[in-house]
């Protein structure tokens, strides 16, 4: 009864979406604790081993772009020359849009499996993020101006952009729990930044043009753009440059959290938080603000004008005081959300269901996802994902490990559908990498179940259920 | 095994297909991209502006503008200038004096032979004359002296009290009176001269016509000493002689004279910058309102008023404002020291005004010229005091009641060279909120460096006129929206204009029915410009 109720807490969470944060990687999480990366979805996923070793840099990539452009819709060709489609550009934008381009390398994992129960690891990974929100009144207003758009309301609000490169250094903890079958995991990191631009989270604007002789009204309110690092890496001396890249004063810590529940035979749950925490940028810390303002801009008092730029000018500056300070700065990171109910149809097969979010400056990025993942063999493991992506509607994922001895390649993307034409990818997911998992059990041991693993505390294992022998008959005897 | 492979090749081939995506992902190449051009409509306010009445003449700059606000709110526009006469000289000159009389004392002794005295007199009058024989019946003296100069041609002493009964101290009621003593020592003449100050003097004078005089009497002793004779013809020739006088006032009658009270030219920049054609007020009225306090009535004349422009045009004032002179008051001896004013008006009811204006002069000459004792026939008695002037202040009036008809004016704006070759086509967006009862509309020309147009925008309504209510008000604000479109052919010539000219022509409302219509104070035209750019851009 109490696990019933549980699992009915655990679907109203799931279908919580607005709620509920998410981010992408949705095969390679499928895959569960088949890989090392998994971990870095949800902390309470540790691989069958001992020990996890990551090859620097190659044991994980991860590139994750998501627009809804492509190459073509951009770049067309007219009488044989490239050119710039802007009205095609212009035309595939919704009310709201977001480009965002992250990268992950996982420069460094290693992971120990203390005893049944319980695993530490080590970890250095490189994280690249940038993205932008943006309207399409904005695109238009880029492209075709501002007379469409005479008389309404502009909102700048949803406008954003961030872009961070950071180092995080960290160490993991995992612990399961037999008798509630619930596994449990963290990771502390250490943040070090290597450079940021971001706006205001809190920004707020509208522009409101008149229909009459456009007098347009602005308001503006924590118009603030921040960045760090930003002149080093544009003039700085690759010495600089280097020494700023091995350590420097902006840091942070962060924490992953996650948790897996297996509730039944069947049934069980995961869900994680990770990327829980800041980093305080302090070198060479820019900040651009827009002072809090809400005028209306008239044009000039046409009398008395002596120089008309000049009077310009001066009028605008009036109204949009700006200024340039050096504070040091908080950032917090992008928190990413996982949750997930999992169907084992047999001891190979298994559905997730899942629904994830990316933070990013306090908008929600949703995911959603459905997947089948098959373990074949001891070699094998293969998910296949449909996927809904924000801009991307449905889409087909796939991921799988190749598992030889320790030797492990694993590969995913959460959009393989047009992914044999680069030129038509509006979106593009894929991780990859090579590890080595030592310590696996041996073939055979993956047919007992989860409770009756082979030097599990259990005092007792299951044997699989055999036919009973048939009674055996003597009908002849030999003769002697 | 082979069972089991064929079972799960059916993921081997997406997987496989991940190993080799995007294998044609050396198509992307942003290289040798032709830059996009972007042809956005942009539009953005360039200003405004509000001008009531009063802000629209103060941009006219013209400092001898006067603003009038009526209790109704009707606006006037006023010139004035003030003058001052001072001349009594032009009414009545008089004169310094030099009048002499011989005295025959008419006494003959013939060798006396002791001491004896012949006492003798004699009253007569001398001339006090002034200028055109005027008539002068008494000077109060602020300055100057009176002298008699004594010539005795008798061979004896003479004693001589000469009194001028006529001048008198004004507080001290004493006459003046000269003394003098003639020694006879062997020569003739014997002479002396004595002198008074005429200061607080007052002297009065009795016509005959046509000459004002004064009375004198001598009384004088002839002191003989033994052998000594006198015949009765010898003499004694008395002159008496003023010195810079100056008077406080005089009383008289001082003729018929013609005097310019004014002479003046009054600049009117109203009309500097605006063409002739086309503006009328209905009622513009020069008022000359004069401050007399000479006891002189005065005959005003405005015959010779003119009108000028910068084109040498001009007008001459005519009708019957100038067919006679305007009698103006004087006080009257028993007003004597007051001041009374008079006004004489010159509108288009009894002049040709309208004309004077319509050629929408920058000057008006207005030389006014006076007659003296206009209209006095019963010769009342004149007078004036060394403080007495004629203040004369010609204000021109011209309340705005106008009527615009055609009414056209041109604005010309020299520009930099811009290099402008961004835009396909530009929109000019005016918009209007007009109380004032007026239409509008512009047209603009591009000019070259040789002032030759290169190009030329069609005439656009700009301005409309909200309806004018039975009592001469607007009935509501009228607003107006209107696109003036400079083409691409306008856009390419922009690099070459170096003037623009813009033609305003306005009507005001009915003007084609005769109709004029008032300019309130409480008016305002508000111009709000914005421009629409259809830009031609490459990044």
């Amino acid at each position: 009864m109490m696990r019933n109720l549980l699992l009915l807490c655990f679907f109203g969470y799931l279908f919580l979406p607005l709620t509920i944060k998410g981010q992408s990687g949705m095969s390679l999480y499928h895959m569960g604790n088949a890989t090392i990366q998994g971990s870095h979805f949800n902390p309470s996923f540790i691989p069958e081993g001992k020990l996890f070793l990551g090859v620097p840099v190659l044991s994980g990539i991860a590139i994750d772009y998501n627009s809804r452009v492509s190459y073509n819709d951009i770049v067309i060709r007219e009488n044989g020359k490239k050119v710039w489609n802007t009205e095609g550009f212009a035309s595939l934008m919704k009310k709201r849009n977001y480009i965002s381009l992250e990268a992950d390398i996982n420069t460094f994992y290693l992971g120990v499996r203390a005893n049944e129960t319980t695993a530490f690891s080590f970890f250095i990974n490189e994280k690249f993020a940038a993205r932008t929100f943006f309207s399409k009144d904005l695109i238009q207003i880029a492209l075709e101006g501002n007379s469409s758009m005479v008389g309404e309301e502009i909102d700048l609000s949803k406008t954003a952009g961030d872009a961070r490169y950071y180092r995080e250094i960290g160490l993991g903890y995992w612990k399961h729990f037999p008798k509630t079958k619930f596994s449990f995991g963290a990771r502390l990191k250490y943040l070090i930044g290597m450079f940021n631009a971001s706006s205001s989270n809190n920004f707020d604007g509208k522009v409101i043009t008149s229909d009459d002789n456009f007098n347009t009204s602005f308001e503006f309110s924590n118009a603030t753009f921040n960045t760090s690092g930003v002149d080093l890496f544009s003039d700085g001396s690759s010495a600089d440059i280097q020494a700023h890249v091995i350590s420097n004063a902006n840091t942070g810590v962060g924490i992953d959290l996650g948790a897996n529940w297996q509730i039944n035979k069947q049934f069980s749950a995961a869900v994680a938080f990770n990327d829980v925490g800041f980093i305080n940028w302090k070198v060479d810390p820019k900040n651009y603000t827009v002072q809090d303002t809400s005028f209306v801009y008239r044009g000039l008092e046409l009398k008395d004008i002596d120089d008309f730029e000049q009077s310009i000018e001066d009028s605008l500056s009036a109204n949009f005081r700006d200024e340039e300070t050096t504070n040091a700065y908080k950032t917090a990171l992008n928190t990413r959300f996982y949750s997930s109910l999992s169907y084992q149809l047999d001891p190979h097969s298994t559905i997730t269901g899942t629904i994830a979010n990316h933070g990013v400056s306090r908008r929600l990025r949703m995911l959603y996802g459905v997947g089948y993942t098959r373990k074949i063999g001891q070699v094998f493991t293969v998910t296949g994902n449909i996927i809904k992506a924000p801009q991307r509607g449905l889409n087909l994922g796939l991921g799988y490990t190749l598992d030889l001895g320790a030797f492990q390649l694993y590969m995913a993307s959460d959009k393989i559908l047009g992914l044999g034409d680069a030129t038509n990818m509006s979106a593009f997911d894929l991780r990859f990498g090579i590890n080595f998992i030592f310590g696996r059990k041996k073939s055979g041991d993956d047919k007992l179940p989860e409770d009756g693993k082979k030097g599990g505390e259990n005092l007792y294992q299951k044997i699989p259920l055999q036919k009973p022998r048939e009674p055996y008959e003597k009908k002849h005897f030999r003769e002697v | 095994m082979n069972k089991y492979l064929r079972r799960h090749s059916i993921w081997a081939l997406p997987c496989i297909g991940l190993l080799v995506f995007a294998c044609n992902v050396g198509d992307i190449n942003f290289e040798n991209i032709e830059d996009p051009t972007l042809k956005p409509e942009v539009v953005a306010p360039i200003g405004e502006v509000t001008y009531t009445i009063n802000e629209l003449i103060e941009e006219i700059n013209d400092q001898n503008i006067i603003v009038k606000e009526g209790k109704n709110l009707l606006v006037s526009i006023l010139y004035r200038d003030t003058s001052r006469y001072q001349t009594p000289d032009e009414m009545i000159k008089i004169n310094d004096i030099s009048q002499q009389k011989v005295v025959e004392p008419g006494i003959t002794v013939i060798a006396t032979p002791v001491e004896r005295s012949e006492p003798f007199s004699e009253t007569f009058s001398l001339e006090y004359p002034a200028e055109n024989e005027e008539g002068i019946d008494s000077i109060l003296y602020s300055g100057g002296n009176i002298e008699v100069v004594i010539n005795s041609q008798i061979q004896a002493d003479v004693d001589l009290e000469i009194k001028l009964v006529d001048f008198v101290h004004s507080t001290t009621r004493d006459t003046i009176v000269f003394n003098s003593s003639l020694p006879y020592t062997g020569t003739l003449p014997v002479s002396d001269t004595q002198s008074s100050p005429l200061a607080e003097h007052r002297s009065k004078f009795n016509r005959i016509d046509p000459q004002n005089f004064f009375s004198v009497v001598v009384t004088g002793t002839i002191n003989l000493k033994p052998g000594q004779s006198v015949d009765n013809t010898d003499i004694i020739v008395i002159t008496v002689n003023t010195h810079n006088t100056t008077f406080s006032s005089v009383i008289g009658y001082f003729g018929e004279d013609e005097i310019v009270v004014q002479d003046q030219v009054i600049d009117i920049g109203f009309f500097t910058d605006i063409e002739p054609l086309g503006l009328e007020f209905e009622g513009p009225e020069i008022i000359v309102n004069v401050a007399n306090s000479f006891g002189l009535p005065l005959g005003l004349s405005v015959a010779g008023l003119t009108s000028s422009n910068e084109n040498g045009d001009f007008r001459m004032l005519t009708g019957d404002i100038t067919a006679a002179p305007s009698k103006l008051r004087a006080p009257t001896l028993s007003q004597f020291g007051k001041t009374l004013n008079s006004s004489v008006v010159i509108s288009n009811e009894n002049s040709n005004l309208r004309e004077l204006l319509s050629i929408s002069p920058n000057k008006l000459t207005v030389p006014i010229t006076a007659t003296t004792n206009y209209e006095n026939v019963n010769e009342d008695r004149n007078f004036y005091r060394d403080d007495s002037e004629v203040v004369t202040m010609v204000e021109v009036n011209m309340p705005f009641s106008v009527k615009l008809d055609g009414f056209s004016q041109t604005f010309n704006f020299n520009i930099d060279p811009v290099d402008f070759d961004e835009a396909d086509s530009l929109k000019l967006r005016v918009k209007t909120v007009n109380d004032l009862p007026f239409n509008g509309s512009m047209s603009m020309f591009l000019l070259n460096e040789d002032s030759v147009v290169i190009h030329e925008l069609p005439e656009q309504i700009i301005l409309e006129s909200p309806e004018v209510g039975s009592d001469g008000r607007s009935v509501e604000t009228k607003t107006s929206v209107n696109d003036i479109l400079l083409n691409s052919d306008g856009v390419k010539a922009i690099p070459d204009t170096r003037k623009i000219a813009i033609v305003l022509k306005v009507d005001s409302f009915e003007a084609q029915d005769d109709r004029f219509v008032q300019i309130f104070s409480d008016y305002a035209l508000v111009i709000k410009l914005g421009i629409i750019a259809n830009l031609n851009v490459t990044p």
